[in-house]
């Protein structure tokens, strides 16, 4: 794989693990709004979403064969699919 | 149809993301395993991790933790699965224990099966590491000490506060630990958390016990059962001036504690300083120089050589 694919993959995954974490905020507030009961730990599953898949995306664009940037990547997306 | 697809991905999903992490930590810094040995040991993570999402995939009841908005009491509710297998036994239990033991041997291939790394691959070690003391530092506040307070109070929220600096920390140091940017500067940082959190715990034991002492004696003196301000303004004051030289203090102790042979480098040089000041015997300052270089950089061989007298009379001759 290219590094300039690599990037653009590592950087759509990022993306679209942070617009997952926004979502969950939005679907926390209309919880919250309505007085129901939240999900309670929800700052930890924000923390592994959003670091990973920052930090992810920085390693696997510059270091595209390196496993750990593409491992973050995975934990960060999959924390956001949970999360949501 | 939504809300149940989201609620069997919530009881499955936490196995893959925490398989990952095994994987992650069997892989740190180079990307490969610490030696041979740990291949079974991956393989087995892939297994357990594979088996047990499925496993919790098909269970029959979903367990999950809310926290009711009305009384902010944290419950545990249990709901059927939408997807589950009647008759099924629920294998939540089981499932997460045999998943989470993977992780305290994941961590051991970290410190142990790379105890042997030099250089640059030990300074990537010690952030990972350092990140990962204060993840756990937060999470035993979190639920070891805070928790059992029962409501939520706000030390549990100082308690989360600490596990999402820890559990971002996480991420950035494996980023800075990968990417080689500002790499060394980990021993600066633990010299300096050891330092400022010894001291930052020392000033809130004497805070403490300063008010609760000022107070006794108050309460012993004027037989008012009311906490004075005074015991408050005091152990203000007397932290504000215990400030620096307990900084020094602990600075000190931690430097000859855990940075011996750097102190003791430093105090050299400061004593070789001092002597040069005084010192005129040309071969006493020789033999110094010569000591304090083997000392302090400790290299292999070191030897001193000075132009001869008698050649730079004859060039000033010329």
């Amino acid at each position: 794989m290219s590094t300039r694919i690599a990037s653009w993959l590592a950087w759509a995954v990022c993306a679209l693990s942070l617009a997952l974490t926004a979502l969950t905020f939005l679907l926390i507030a209309l919880i919250l709004s309505l007085n129901a009961p939240i999900y309670f730990y929800w700052l930890e599953p924000t923390t592994i979403a959003v670091g990973y898949a920052v930090i992810g995306a920085f390693i696997a664009s510059r270091l595209p064969s390196h496993p750990i940037g593409w491992i973050c990547c995975a934990i960060g997306f999959t924390g956001a699919v949970e999360h949501f | 149809m939504g809300a149940k697809a989201m609620l069997w991905i919530q009881n499955w999903f936490w196995i893959p993301i925490f398989g990952l992490i095994v994987f992650l930590l069997l892989l740190f810094p180079n990307g490969r395993l610490p030696s041979y040995r740990w291949r079974a040991f991956a393989w087995l993570s892939a297994a357990v991790t594979l088996i047990g999402a499925t496993l919790a995939a098909i269970s029959p009841d979903v367990g999950l933790d809310v926290l009711g908005s009305s009384d902010n009491k944290h419950i545990y509710i249990s709901l059927p699965n939408p997807l589950g297998i009647e008759g099924l036994p629920n294998l939540f239990r089981p499932v997460q224990m045999l998943v989470l033991a993977l992780g305290p041997v994941a961590a051991a291939s970290v410190v142990v099966g790379r105890r042997k790394a030099r250089g640059v691959e030990r300074q990537q070690i010690k952030w990972l590491l350092y990140a990962g003391a204060i993840f756990f530092l937060g999470n035993v506040l979190k639920n070891t000490v805070f928790s059992p307070l029962g409501e939520v109070s706000w030390g549990l929220w100082v308690g989360y506060l600490l596990v999402a600096i820890g559990g971002l920390g996480g991420p950035i140091a494996i980023g800075i630990a990968i990417l080689r940017y500002r790499l060394y500067k980990i021993d600066t940082l633990i010299n300096r958390t050891l330092v400022y959190g010894a001291l930052s715990a020392s000033l809130v034991l004497v805070y403490f016990g300063g008010v609760a002492a000022t107070g006794a004696i108050f309460r012993a003196l004027t037989g008012q059962e009311r906490q004075p301000q005074l015991a408050v303004v005091v152990s203000t004051l007397v932290i504000a001036a215990l400030f620096n030289p307990l900084r020094r203090r602990i600075q000190s102790f931690i430097d000859r504690r855990f940075y011996c042979r750097k102190y003791d480098a430093a105090k050299t040089l400061e004593a070789f300083f001092a002597k040069l000041r005084d010192e005129t015997d040309l071969d006493a300052l020789s033999d110094d120089l010569v000591g304090v270089v083997r000392e302090t950089m400790q290299p292999a061989h070191a030897s001193l050589w000075l132009r001869p007298e008698r050649a730079s009379e004859a060039e000033r001759g010329d």
